[in-house]
């Protein structure tokens, strides 16, 4: 379960990652052949944008568990350890609940994109495929925050390293 | 509702909650309780928020700015400029700013120009004799040039929200940020020349002409990306992608510089780097959508204005409250909320909003630069394993010289404006 786990995450970073470099190399192409060849491809503007939303919210997850999301620490770097990791627990369980409620309003609109058939300007692909990821990586960053709130509680929980000796 | 909006914001802000969070709940509680509006809405409008595609150039800026420092193009960058102005007294330390300047019309990111020219150029500057202190002060400071020196990725973000054009923003940039590295410059002089720092380097011109030839690259590159943008060749977020391509083009095969496991990190880093950043963008647009449509910021601009009626005490206010924000809070967010918020208010007072963002931009700079939270400290902390504190103090000369840029762009708002006017 945990190398499938890594494994995953390996598959993750590299997507993400891969995405991003591809979108750049095509931007450069769409550059070149129009300059050069009068050439532009309406299809790519569109599909950049959308994956665009798949990169964000697939790279949300990835910075919840590098811990890389900007927030304020203030108050958890000046208090006692465990009432820092408290705070912090607190914190992870009410971001984890209101990405749960994001995702469920998000495949809410994705179903409803669906039955009305909506499709998108160039790509003619179905709108709901573009709005899919919200509610799909909606859930995982809800999970991410949730183990995140995990290992917070153990360290509240749990004894410093100070109070073994 | 205001009051709501203020305590909910406040209250998870304290907890450390991520700020992309702080700004999606406050806005889905204040929906729910207050709207009669469904939150399928909301999704909506996180989804327009990323549905745009200037929101690219994010991406890449952090990208290209990766890949040239992981690569050599910092690295040969550092070189040519000491080799042009190491020559006298006090040449390093303007190397330094020289090199963060180029840097910056790279890459679009401050902590990305600290940690390209810092793990350089800090030691450099120590080695060859100049304090510590002032080595890492000038350096974390002059980094900040980063956002300033087109191309800026908050310079994006105020366009985004603000709706000015991003190539005015570039623009207006340049001035204000060419005065800062004569201030910088003209300052790290005097201190060398009265402590007597830094051994001078003495290059033959041959020498010289090798050393920038093998630059070149890296040289060429600012021309590459502002002259493509202003010669209407390629847009904004179209420079930021021929920017990836450029740099990894040449760090793969004329420098020869990047290996598989490099790029695996580097690819990896900038996800989540731009992932973190474009998830408070989504999350921050349904909370500007939410402010438009009860027209607070209206009645925010009609309250002040009631109250103050002097376009310099407006000003000198709002600096302070900018200053007190960018202390607590992360850049991103305060650009995206506060523009919708204010932009009402320049109209009012005939402000214009091209000075207004470059006001906002050097804000935002120096609050990279102010304990606790700036950015760029922690970044100086990783690459010299100092203390926080350490480093705070160390910039401190430095924030006084930001102030007075800060006052500069202010009241003289022609600095910024002269050029994006000039070139139409």
């Amino acid at each position: 379960m945990k190398n499938f786990l890594r494994i995953l995450g390996h598959i993750e970073e590299l997507t993400v990652g891969g995405l991003l470099l591809l979108l750049a190399v095509g931007t450069t192409i769409q550059v070149m052949t129009r300059y050069f060849l009068g050439m532009t491809f309406d299809w790519f503007d569109e599909g950049s944008r959308y994956l665009l939303v798949f990169v964000t919210f697939a790279g949300a997850g990835m910075a919840v568990k590098y811990g890389a999301h900007f927030s304020m620490e203030a108050v958890t770097q000046y208090a006692p350890p465990r009432i820092a990791a408290a705070l912090r627990t607190l914190a992870a369980l009410l971001s984890a609940a209101v990405m749960l409620v994001i995702a469920w309003y998000g495949w809410e609109q994705t179903t409803l994109l669906a039955r009305y058939g909506m499709t998108t300007a160039s790509l003619g692909m179905p709108m709901w495929v573009a709005y899919l990821p919200i509610p799909v990586f909606g859930v995982g960053i809800a999970l991410r925050f949730l183990g995140r709130a995990l290992g917070q509680a153990r360290i509240m929980f749990g004894q410093t390293a100070e109070e073994r000796d | 509702m205001v009051w709501f909006i203020v305590c909910t914001f406040l209250g998870l802000l304290l907890l450390s909650t991520p700020i992309a969070i702080v700004v999606l709940a406050t806005t889905a509680g204040a929906v729910s309780i207050f709207l009669n509006v469904p939150l399928t809405a909301l999704v909506q409008q996180l989804f327009r928020g990323l549905d745009n595609f200037l929101l690219l150039s994010i991406p890449f800026f952090i990208l290209a700015g990766n890949i040239m420092a992981e690569g050599r193009i910092a690295h040969y960058l550092v070189q040519s400029m000491d080799a042009c102005v190491g020559r006298f007294r006090g040449g390093l330390a303007l190397a330094g700013i020289l090199t963060c300047m180029f840097f910056a019309a790279i890459s679009g990111s401050s902590p990305a120009t600290v940690i390209a020219v810092g793990s350089i150029m800090i030691p450099a500057l120590i080695r060859s004799g100049y304090s510590e202190k002032f080595s890492i002060g000038l350096i974390t400071s002059a980094g900040t040039l980063g956002i300033l020196i087109p191309p800026s990725i908050p310079m994006v973000l105020y366009s985004l929200v603000g709706n000015t054009s991003v190539s005015d923003m570039f623009m207006a940039g340049v001035v204000p940020g060419v005065i800062r590295v004569i201030i910088f410059g003209a300052f790290a002089v005097y201190m060398a020349r009265r402590f007597n720092w830094g051994a001078t380097s003495s290059h033959s011109l041959g020498e010289t002409l090798r050393i920038l030839g093998r630059a070149s690259w890296g040289l060429a590159m600012p021309l590459i990306v502002l002259g493509g943008i202003y010669s209407g060749i390629f847009t904004p977020t179209e420079a930021a992608g021929v920017s990836v391509v450029y740099a990894l083009l040449v760090e793969t095969f004329i420098y020869r510089s990047l290996t598989w496991e490099k790029l695996r990190v580097i690819l990896v880093k900038s996800a989540v780097l731009s992932s973190a950043l474009l998830f408070i963008i989504a999350c921050a647009m349904p909370f500007i959508w939410l402010l438009t449509r009860e027209q607070l910021p209206v009645q925010a601009a009609e309250f002040i204005g009631a109250h103050i009626s002097n376009k310099y005490v407006f000003l000198f206010l709002v600096n302070i409250l900018l200053l007190a924000v960018g202390c607590v809070m992360d850049i991103v967010t305060s650009i995206l909320v506060l523009t919708p918020i204010f932009l009402p208010m320049l109209a009012h007072f005939d402000i214009d909003p091209v000075a207004w963002g470059i006001m906002m931009i050097v804000n935002v700079e120096i609050g990279f630069l102010t304990f606790p939270f700036g950015l760029n400290l922690f970044v100086a902390m990783g690459i010299t394993k100092k203390p926080l504190t350490y480093i705070a103090r160390a910039v401190m000369p430095f924030l006084l010289l930001l102030f007075v840029c800060l006052l500069m762009v202010t009241y003289i708002p022609v600095i910024s404006t002269w050029l994006p006017f000039a070139l139409k």
